[in-house]
């Protein structure tokens, strides 16, 4: 089986055909990721890793090969989720509060997604990331461009809205 | 293990597919082709657009230069011509036939 790595290198030297191979070999992953992040929202996670594959692909040259994609394409999906967030703010200000809204279709284990809905996006975003996914709090840190100790005191908190 | 771990540990072993990834990947190669041609077609307009200011700055740069130029080449050919008796008759033939023909607001 041809490495991520060697994938990225023939994309940048032949062509963007090569990342399909890429797309389908993370394509549950990124889509997993989406929905642990939505809270179960299909439709949402389907377009967040969408545009991580668009962005990972748009800067696909600044990836470095010593490193893992997986990990790296990780931080673009956060990223793009936090965008996510941001546009959907901006859009729940523009609309009239009194309009019947939009309810997603929501799938998965409603269990958990029952467990963080007392959190915030971004806590959930990191509650996912530490419990789920096992990354280290630098490592999370890194993703969010924030510091270690505030990852952690955000995670702690997390913590205890759950208990 | 209290009921969150168990929670947590359910949800690490759950897994989630794509749907239908080749049409994803079909869909998701398709949007970034056509956002690479749309950075290529940027690409060239701009660097059009810069080639074609050059000569526009040549121009500008030596506006004096080409203006005398100009200038200097209508008077030496014209004003000569304006001495002979023939050439200036029919300058003023011409000139006196299109202001009649203005006047009449219509050449036909």
């Amino acid at each position: 089986m041809i490495s991520d790595e060697e994938l990225v290198r023939r994309t940048l030297s032949e062509g963007s055909h090569h990342f399909g191979v890429l797309i389908q070999r993370h394509a549950d992953y990124l889509f997993g990721l989406g929905m642990r992040l939505t809270s179960g929202n299909k439709e949402l996670a389907e377009d967040m890793s969408q545009q991580a594959f668009m962005k990972s692909y748009t800067y696909l040259k600044s990836f470095d090969p010593q490193k893992s994609f997986k990990h790296w394409l990780t931080g673009i999906a956060v990223n793009s989720f936090k965008d996510l967030i941001a546009k959907e703010n901006q859009y729940s200000s523009l609309e009239d509060k009194n309009e019947p809204s939009y309810t997603p279709h929501l799938e998965g284990n409603k269990d958990f997604f029952t467990l963080i809905k007392p959190l915030t996006k971004e806590e959930r975003l990191m509650f996912a990331l530490r419990f789920i996914y096992d990354y280290k709090m630098n490592e999370i840190g890194d993703f969010l461009d924030m510091k270690t100790g505030t990852v952690k005191s955000k995670i702690s908190r997390a913590m205890e809205k759950l208990k | 293990m209290n009921e969150i771990e168990v929670l947590v540990q359910k949800e690490k072993e759950a897994s989630y597919n794509q749907s239908n990834k080749d049409l994803f990947t079909f869909y998701t190669l398709t949007l970034i082709n056509q956002e690479e041609s749309q950075g290529r077609l940027k690409n060239k307009l701009i660097s059009f657009l810069l080639i074609s200011m050059v000569p526009g700055l040549v121009v500008m740069l030596n506006v004096e230069n080409i203006t005398n130029f100009v200038l200097n080449l209508v008077l030496n050919l014209s004003l000569p011509l304006l001495y002979n008796t023939s050439y200036s008759f029919l300058v003023c033939i011409f000139i006196s036939g299109f202001v009649l023909l203005f006047k009449r607001k219509s050449f036909f």
